[in-house]
């Protein structure tokens, strides 16, 4: 593992490094450890991203909620600190709690409350997707792998 | 109780200064002739009626008088707009004192209702009734009433607001009276659940005893519904589970385990004759002959990523926790001797999600009879750790680092295993994560501490709240270790309670050595020396400080 890589991730801000030299420095009684844990951590979301999906689309927000939440456990165990407060944020707001006082840049008009739940997970969903393909990029670089 | 405090008089009186006076005076108590209206019918009377006397009436079932007549008779469902609106016009609760309540006719959560002028069968006397609130209200906004009527208008808000508090205080008791009673019931019907599935789990392993004895007999098997007990699917939350389950466990939810069919030791799976083994709950996978299990098994051991020769000595049969469990269920003897053969059962832990991680770790990850709980063994261990937790990032993660502290790991992967768990074997601690499908781990803790009071329970937790922890530890948890945590947070939670206790020679069990145990200053529970397994090579090494885990 080349330092420059090292560097290249840590400068990403995408992962707590605290956090993930830990997970590394696993690996040395166990080859290969941080990567399996990542490869299941991907995994994992790309199934969670799924159900939330189809959770929100039914409008089962208590499922979405325990959804966000079990996504958050997962993300802030390695470290990866952006997608977890997002799915913080869908935890609460499938709780229609809107914890952290967000607010759309547009101003938006609901027809009902819960078109306005559902656009808030929305948001969150969208901003963890979004993180998360930043880190499962950096994570393959770091790792020369594909997640 | 009964207080008029506004004269009828005065009212009647006062009604021309008030602008909205002429709404009131005809069709005014419309509301008053639909309440005498409503009272005429019959079929109500179990849940309001007239009181024998006939100069009141009461409600005698506030639920349904609220869900099924409110609506049909006053177009809302409100109870207490509906108090509002008697006293508007003048009616008061009957108040029956505590001590009488019990002998009182129509039930403790009854309401009676009276006006003086609200009779049986005295339609005239209904003219008499008009509402009060507006008009005072009014003439006291205008000046033009005297002090009393003011004070009137005063006191029939209060008394308003005495009534509407008093209905929503013994709202209040009777649901908190309620939840109680529930909550009574759900703790039994859990524990009943709890002694249910290891009955069940009980009877299942005996009759497999039976078939494979049948099965040695030379005795052909017709086709069984023969559904394994602690692989019925009663998880709602997301499946991702303890581990990519090995052959044996099988993915819990979707196959029977097939050593468990095979003849003892015979070691020749496609011999069976087919059985149902459908599972309950889970009609894609029944109609399944063994035989394709059997298959689907045997290539999964055979692409089984590491070759026998890294299994570590340790995964054979011969875990404490193992043994304890073959007294109470002979089947573990065969699926023991079945697997160990195979060599591979434990690294394929997890090869169904990560094909392409050859590297898997060696830890003799063990089958135990339980689908959902696995054990991690360590030659030699210091402590036994029941970890409970259904996310998969987190279990791989903190039975690493408790591995490293020289712990043998067991996972459970929802409060109803860990319940069963505890009830089959010791454990020196058990790290508890709360929110879990199937049963929380605040319950499962509080079942647990009927029978087991001091194996320490540390309640793994993203909720910090006051509240939340005031609860835990009400719930009968040791010690709260907030999420995420680091590797220091856990080793002190770890020497906290583990050290502590083998002082005394408490909770602890005599496996465990105090002398070797160092404080926090090496960090390090270790194994000794001697002892350690080759895969392991960096056990011993003095932990960097300051690291961080989930």
């Amino acid at each position: 593992m080349t330092e420059d890589k090292k560097q290249a991730l840590q400068d990403s801000g995408l992962i707590e490094w605290s956090v993930f030299s830990e997970l590394v420095a696993m690996d040395e009684d166990e080859e290969g450890f941080s990567k399996s844990l990542f490869q299941t951590f991907v995994d994992q979301v790309l199934e969670t991203f799924k159900e939330i999906d189809e959770n929100l689309k039914n409008k089962n927000f208590d499922k979405v909620s325990s959804l966000g939440h079990y996504l958050k456990g997962s993300a802030a165990a390695l470290g990866l600190e952006k997608i977890s407060s997002q799915c913080e944020r869908i935890q609460n707001y499938g709780r229609k709690n809107n914890f952290d006082n967000f607010e759309f840049k547009e101003k938006k008009e609901f027809e009902n409350e819960d078109d306005k739940w559902e656009e808030l997970i929305h948001d969150a969903l969208d901003k963890a997707r979004d993180w998360f393909v930043k880190s499962r990029k950096a994570l393959n670089e770091y790792f020369e792998d594909d997640f | 109780m009964v207080k008029r405090s506004t004269p009828k008089g005065e009212e009647n009186f006062q009604q021309p200064f008030s602008s909205t006076s002429s709404s009131n005076q005809s069709g005014s108590n419309d509301f008053v002739k639909k309440l005498f209206q409503m009272l005429q019918e019959d079929s109500y009377k179990d849940i309001v009626r007239w009181t024998t006397n006939g100069d009141s009436f009461v409600v005698i079932n506030t639920n349904e008088f609220t869900k099924e007549i409110l609506p049909r008779h006053f177009k809302h469902s409100n109870f207490a707009s509906f108090v509002r609106q008697l006293n508007k016009y003048d009616f008061h609760k009957v108040k029956i004192p505590n001590e009488e309540k019990q002998f009182y006719e129509y039930g403790e959560d009854a309401w009676e209702f009276k006006h003086p002028d609200f009779r049986v069968n005295d339609r005239e006397a209904l003219e008499n009734i008009k509402r009060k609130g507006p008009t005072t209200k009014k003439i006291s906004q205008t000046g033009l009433s005297s002090s009393g009527a003011s004070s009137g208008a005063d006191s029939s808000a209060v008394q308003q607001l005495r009534d509407d508090l008093e209905f929503l205080t013994s709202e209040n008791g009777s649901l908190k009276h309620e939840i109680s009673i529930l909550n009574t019931k759900y703790k039994a019907l859990v524990e009943n659940i709890v002694s249910l599935r290891s009955f069940d789990e009980r009877y299942y392993h005996s009759m497999n005893v039976l078939l494979n004895c049948l099965v040695q007999a030379g005795i052909k098997l017709p086709p069984l519904d023969f559904p394994n007990p602690a692989l019925i699917n009663m998880q709602s939350a997301p499946t991702h589970h303890a581990s990519p389950q090995q052959h044996g466990r099988g993915k819990p939810l979707q196959h029977l385990s097939p050593p468990i069919l095979s003849p003892n030791g015979s070691g020749n799976h496609q011999s069976i004759q087919p059985f149902d083994t459908g599972i309950m709950g889970q009609p894609s996978q029944s109609g399944y002959g063994s035989g394709q299990i059997h298959q689907s098994s045997g290539s999964q051991r055979q692409s089984g990523p590491s070759p026998p020769s890294t299994e570590p000595s340790n995964a054979k049969v011969h875990s404490p926790q193992q043994m304890s469990n073959t007294a109470q269920s002979p089947l573990m003897t065969n699926t023991g001797s079945l697997n160990a053969p195979s060599g591979q059962v434990g690294p394929n832990m997890s090869s169904s999600t990560s094909p392409d991680n050859p590297t898997q770790p060696s830890h003799g990850e063990r089958t135990q009879s339980h689908p959902d709980i696995t054990t991690t063994d360590l030659a030699n261990p210091k402590f036994h750790v029941l970890l409970v937790e259904d996310d998969n990032v987190c279990i791989q993660l903190c039975r690493k680092f408790l591995m490293k502290y020289g712990c043998q790991v067991t996972v459970a992967t929802d409060g109803l295993n860990a319940i069963s768990t505890v009830e089959h074997t010791k454990y020196d601690l058990v790290l508890m994560d709360i929110v879990m499908p199937n049963l929380d781990g605040a319950t499962a803790t509080s079942v647990i501490r009927s029978f087991d009071t001091k194996t320490p329970i540390i309640a793994m937790t993203g909720n910090i709240e006051d509240n939340d922890l005031v609860t835990y530890l009400q719930n009968g948890m040791s010690d709260i270790l907030a999420k995420p945590f680091t590797k220091d947070d856990l080793y002190s939670i770890l020497s906290k309670h583990l050290l502590t206790n083998s002082d005394n020679g408490g909770a602890v069990s005599g496996r465990n050595d105090v002398t070797g145990l160092q404080g926090p200053a090496q960090q390090t529970l270790i194994l000794p020396q001697e002892t350690q397994q080759s895969t392991d090579p960096g056990l011993n090494e003095p932990i960097v400080k300051k690291q961080r885990m989930s």
